[in-house]
């Protein structure tokens, strides 16, 4: 099959799926007695009705497109990098950790450096997943799951104990960085230029690895056929761990946005959960990089928008979660049933 | 098919561009509220909300926009700039933000809205002199209302241990379990008679206002623990009613233990067997006058500690505080209560009165000085007497 | 149980894989199934079984149409198939295995059920072992015994007699004759085997390009089935392009060297091997020859003793050392371990040939395709290629300047035209001073392109001689751990 056809195909099964789940939550819609048409144009309207919600909305695409662009890097070697979360979490802390000792405000250059320390944080705990998978053959999703767990850990103890506020013992977070420490946006719009150049440099990155480099061909051999790969000297471990270590990078990357450039502190929930999402955009691109952008930016308007259903409709804002949730569902039925369907028709 | 739907999603999108372009109504006065918890909390968030209903009441024309649950572990990735430019863009012109958790944001927010007027309930901005002129702090003198749970919870307890289930440590929190400590020790001391070492009070904390699970510790498992231990009575100072429930549950068991919820007025519905009172917040007539005055554009920034009315506590009106007695009071121990407001009202009974000191034995007040309202405001540590963390370790 | 097939015709897409199969199958006799690669063998039989269902056509069980068929009502109806690799539980007991989709029983009534049946074939099963101790020969046996309790009337046997032991075959073909004999079973073993379907089948079909050529009653002629099976092209016995000599000197020398696998420690080999030299390497699966080939590539630990290429110490170095040195190893399962199933030919070449290491002199994927006749393109993926493109493919992967080829199996499941293709190529290479060493469960391969010939049994390597010195047979009982009169 062409490129060009691959790419309408997958193109195609993802208009199906937005239809499916557009179908099943204009039904969950009517069954909670809101006005479907009025909801979903109310909740996009949250997410791009003005200059800034798009702002917002870009806020919240960009954390996404990073950790779904580093995800494809182990998505290729057939790896489930459960763990990003926790490897968000670490860039986070990591970030604040090189903040900490500029409490009175610091030069931009720091502000760099910091950006730095996430991404060493994330490449280092997601490091961790990928040697405990190649050498202690603990499963990456195990491994990534506990992992995350000792993140969020990691997190509370530091908030709670070593960088608590001062005379304060609270789970809402560490001392607010210095204003001179923030990742300011262009005014009354909350986004950083630099944020948006490095998520869109992430994802040139990501493609440019993936489709014209070897280490990226390779990558892709180890996820087909790790026996193979070892044959043909690929070093799968050794792949495998890089893959691990610079999807951990960028997502590390994000976690230390997230600080310095929306919470300006370090928080239990500094991740938003944005690693899980991540693998859903992932899944529902099929892997494919040039779907990942607009399906981040869908997923940011949804996110965003969510808040205007509790403030203008009175209802829970959990919808776009299951919206979310649904559009998976939705990729994966409709995959099934096409190769149920071409099963059908070889049969005949 | 495929074309078909893209076509579909644009028209789809254009509807939204034109139909959806937010328009303020016009000519009614718009005022935005955030609450930490769910509208519906039985607790902190739910008598914001009603104080809001209630100036929607009084004043025709006034309408509330309101966005529960702004905490990033309820809505990631939302933060609270956010939400208030959200709000301004449907037309608020004053905004509450009612955690102490909101501080950073809601002064942020702030800065950057100097044409909007910000009340950040709980914060002391104003008296730091950090908030910029547009915002306001307001509190109420919940000291009075948790003394009173003191004093209801030392006159009912039979094994004299009092349980106070504390939320986060901080000045406030800290404040007002100590509050509830010398309300009790009056009434253990004062009216049961008894010295002060045979009365135990606990304080554990959760480290937040409510659960948030895997992050905090469980509210409900630290109610059992207090219950279990022999603890009859206790005093929740979180914004959320898990200690009720608790109780409740040890009743049906066959357990007399009795709790003291906090915050919201209708707390003790449903709690009939153990709710011994509930010391609540009245927010409706603050933010009655400033909704008027900044309508009005009369409207100054100030740093307001709202007591009760000592006419009537329980004044929806006028009263800031207040204490309602719960179906489990006995009449014996209410008709003390009653003594004990009297008191407080006309100043004959001040329980922040030296001598009293602090955990670590240094003194708070010396023998016969009454605390200022700073003292009181900024406490350092717990008192002697409680057990339980001063500060983090 | 009377097995009908009427007009069978099956297609998968443009595939043809049966076309009008008109065939009764009585009780109480043993079938042969013949055919080459893609003849239609497994389609008829996975019909029969229920895995799949024909296009047109119909099949009777007594005379009763069987319609929807399915596993599990084919099974119920009496049909079971006992497949190459048995479709069993590795993890589990071998009395679980036995009660698996059986009647109810508990545990002591299996065991009691297992040994009777067990003895009155005279199969010895432990039934407290893990299956996954147990050989294939062993294996199947379980598998026999399950489907027998099960109270299969037609048993299809598909390539039984691949990895088991000559005493296991033996036994294996006495209670077919048995079960035929006496209990009036239909059986149907399928194989491309000659000699075994001469020994034990009563009557052989033979199928070619999907249609039924022939049902014949035996005694068979050898030149007749195989002029049927693949047509008059084919010239009767397999012919082999000549053998080249082998070169001079010891490029390769192994000194006591023990191996370490990740089941099994094969001890002491000793071995020398001269350019373009071709050793042969029989043994019943899982006696120590994949674990020579593995060793030799680097994929094993040499835990004791020397391994020299051209003069320099191999043993303890790592895998890319040894196929920098020139060595490549070609794994039997070719989609599993040799290829990478959804790349494509062209990414195939760039992963086999950096292009950084001067691979000058290998092939570019156009030429690699032409010269290798690759049905394919440069897009196509591996998984669209048909067994005997894989292979190729994987030949064509070898760099120029391999010096020792390490081959399991090379020509598993190719028909005759394909295997001798990948023969003519090896070939060519050992003629350019390539070491050749590969394994084969066919013993006619072994003897007809080996220069020596390597035997393994318990892994142990029990034989080292060259090939005019040992015959089929003698072969065939040295695997088996029968000793040889010298």
């Amino acid at each position: 099959m062409s490129y060009a056809a691959r790419f309408s195909l997958s193109l195609g099964r993802l208009a199906a799926a937005v239809f499916l789940s557009l179908v099943f939550t204009t039904l969950l819609l009517l069954v909670s007695g809101a006005p479907p048409l009025h909801t979903f144009a109310i909740l996009f309207a949250g997410g791009i009705g003005s200059v800034a919600k798009l702002g917002q909305t870009i806020a919240v695409w960009i954390p996404l497109v990073l950790c779904s662009s580093a995800l494809l890097l182990t998505f290729a070697p057939g790896l489930w990098n459960i763990g990003i979360e926790g490897q968000i979490i670490l860039g986070a802390i990591f970030a604040t950790g090189f903040l900490r000792p500029f409490p009175a405000g610091a030069s931009p250059l720091v502000l760099a450096g910091a950006l730095i320390a996430g991404m060493i944080g994330g490449a280092f705990w997601a490091y961790i997943a990928g040697v405990l998978r190649t050498w202690g053959r603990v499963h990456e999703i195990f491994g990534g799951l506990g992992l995350n767990f000792v993140a969020l850990g990691l997190t509370l103890w530091l908030i709670f104990g070593p960088w608590r506020r001062p005379g304060v013992a609270s789970m809402s977070g560490t001392e607010p960085l210095h204003p001179s420490l923030w990742l300011k946006g262009i005014k009354g719009f909350s986004l950083s230029p630099v944020s948006l150049v490095l998520a869109l440099l992430a994802i040139f990155l990501v493609i440019y690895l993936l489709r014209s480099t070897r280490w990226g061909l390779s990558l892709k051999a180890v996820g087909q056929n790790p026996e193979a790969a070892l044959l043909y000297g690929l070093k799968p471990n050794k792949r495998i761990v890089e893959a691990m270590a610079l999807c951990g990078a960028l997502a590390g990357l994000a976690g230390a946005l997230q600080v310095v450039g929306v919470y300006h502190r370090l928080l239990p929930a500094i991740s938003s959960n944005y690693g899980y999402t991540a693998l859903l955009v992932t899944m529902l691109a099929s892997f494919r990089p040039n779907l990942i952008p607009p399906i981040c930016f869908f997923f940011a308007v949804l996110n965003v928008g969510s808040i205007q259903l509790p403030l203008q409709l009175k209802l829970d804002s959990s919808l776009s979660g299951v919206i979310q949730g649904v559009l998976v569902l939705s990729i994966f039925l409709v995959h099934g049933l096409e190769e149920r369907w071409q099963l059908l028709r070889r049969q005949k | 098919m495929f074309p078909r739907i893209l076509r579909l999603g644009i028209v789809f999108l254009l509807v939204l561009a034109v139909g959806c372009a937010e328009k303020p109504e016009e000519k009614s006065f718009i005022f935005g509220m955030l609450m930490v918890g769910p509208f519906n909390d039985r607790g902190w968030s739910q008598a914001h909300y009603d104080a809001g209903l209630y100036v929607e009441s009084k004043l025709p024309g006034v309408k509330m926009l309101y966005l529960d649950k702004v905490n990033p572990a309820d809505r990631p990735g939302l933060t609270l700039p956010q939400v208030v430019d959200d709000l301004v863009s449907k037309g608020a012109r004053l905004i509450i933000a009612n955690s102490d958790d909101m501080k950073d944001g809601i002064r942020e927010a702030a800065k950057q809205h100097p044409d909007i007027t910000f009340i950040h309930v709980s914060g002391d901005d104003v008296l730091t002199k950090k908030a910029p002129p547009n915002l306001s702090n307001v509190m109420g003198r919940m000291e009075y209302g948790k003394m009173m749970a003191g004093f209801v919870a030392a006159l009912t307890t039979k094994t004299g241990k009092i349980g106070y289930l504390g939320p986060l440590i901080n000045e406030e929190t800290r404040r007002l379990a100590s509050s509830s400590f010398l309300g009790a020790a009056y009434a253990w001391q004062q009216v049961r008679k008894r010295p002060l070492d045979e009365l135990k009070f606990k304080v554990s904390w959760i480290g937040f206002w409510f659960n948030i699970p895997g992050v905090t510790a469980d509210p409900t498992q630290v109610a059992n623990r207090f219950f279990d231990g022999g603890y009859d009575v206790v005093i929740s100072g979180i914004d959320t009613t898990e200690a009720l429930v608790v109780a409740t549950q040890k009743r049906k068991a066959g357990r007399e233990v009795w709790a003291i919820p906090y915050d919201y007025k209708g707390a003790c519905q449903g709690a009939d067997e153990v709710c011994l009172g509930v010391p609540y917040f009245n927010w409706g007539p603050a933010y009655l006058t400033s909704v008027k005055a900044v309508r009005d554009g009369t409207w100054k920034q100030t740093w307001e500690w709202n007591g009760p009315d000592w006419n009537d506590i329980n004044n929806e009106d006028t009263s800031g505080v207040g204490f309602l007695n719960g179906p489990a009071l006995s009449t014996e121990v209410a008709a003390k209560l009653d003594s004990f407001v009297q008191g407080l009202a006309t100043g004959k009974i001040n329980v922040f009165q030296g001598p009293i000191f602090y955990q670590d034995g240094t003194p708070f007040l010396v023998a016969g000085e009454t605390a200022s309202d700073q003292k009181v405001w900024y406490m350092p540590q717990l008192l002697k007497g409680m057990e339980g963390a001063s500060g983090p370790k | 149980m009377r097995v009908e097939f009427q007009d069978i015709h099956k297609d998968y897409g443009r595939v043809r894989a049966n076309v009008g199969i008109n065939l009764v199958l009585e009780p109480g006799r043993i079938y042969g199934l013949l055919g080459e690669n893609g003849a239609g063998k497994s389609t008829l039989m996975r019909m029969l079984a229920g895995h799949t269902q024909p296009s047109r056509g119909r099949v009777l069980f007594n005379g009763k149409n069987a319609e929807g068929l399915n596993p599990s009502r084919a099974l119920a109806m009496g049909v079971g198939m006992l497949y190459q690799d048995p479709m069993d539980f590795p993890a589990l007991d071998v009395w679980e295995n036995f009660r698996l989709g059986g009647t109810k029983r508990d545990k002591k009534r299996t065991l009691s059920r297992l040994q009777e049946l067990g003895e009155r074939f005279h199969f010895r099963l432990s039934p407290q072992e893990k299956v996954s101790e147990l050989t294939v020969g062993e294996r199947q046996q379980l598998e026999l015994l399950r489907l027998l309790d099960l109270g299969v009337k037609v048993l299809i046997l598909d390539e039984p007699t691949t990895g088991i032991s000559v005493t296991q075959k033996e036994m294996l073909f006495t209670t077919m004759r048995q079960l035929a004999r006496d209990k009036g079973r239909t059986i149907i073993f399928v194989s491309h085997k000659l000699t075994e379907v001469e020994e034990l089948c009563q009557e052989v079909i033979v199928l070619r390009q999907g249609r039924l050529v022939a049902k014949l009653q035996s005694p068979f002629q050898s030149d007749e089935l195989l002029k049927l099976m693949f047509g008059d092209e084919h010239g009767g016995t397999a012919e082999c392009p000549e053998r080249s000599q082998p070169g001079e000197g010891e490029f390769i020398q192994l000194e006591d060297v023990q191996l370490l696998g990740d089941k099994y420690i094969l001890p002491d080999i000793s071995l020398q091997i001269r350019p373009g030299e071709i050793l042969g390497l029989a043994g019943l699966e899982g006696s120590g020859q994949e674990l020579l080939l593995r060793g030799l590539a680097g994929l094993a630990r040499a835990a004791k003793g020397r391994i020299i290429f051209d003069g320099e110490e191999f043993q303890g170095r790592p895998y890319l050392k040894f196929r920098q040195a020139g060595i490549h190893f070609l794994p039997a399962a070719r989609l599993e371990h040799g290829l990478f199933p959804d790349l494509s030919l062209n990414e195939h070449f760039h992963l086999a040939f950096p292009p950084r290491n001067g691979g000058r002199d290998n092939l570019l994927p156009e030429e690699g395709i032409r010269k290798f006749s690759i049905q394919g393109q440069l897009t196509t993926s591996a998984r669209a290629l048909s067994g005997g493109n894989q292979q190729r493919l994987l030949l064509a992967l070898i760099p120029a300047q391999t010096k020792l080829l390490l081959l399991e199996h090379p020509t598993r499941g190719l028909d005759h035209g394909a295997g001798q293709q990948v023969w003519n190529h090896l070939l060519g290479r050992c003629r350019q001073n390539t070491a050749l060493l590969f394994s084969s469960a066919d013993l006619d391969e072994i003897k007809a392109h080996s220069h020596r010939v390597l035997i393994f049994y318990n892994r142990q390597l029990v034989a080292d001689l060259p090939n005019h010195a040992i015959s089929v047979e003698e072969m065939g009982r040295l695997m088996a751990g029968q000793g040889r009169a010298v």
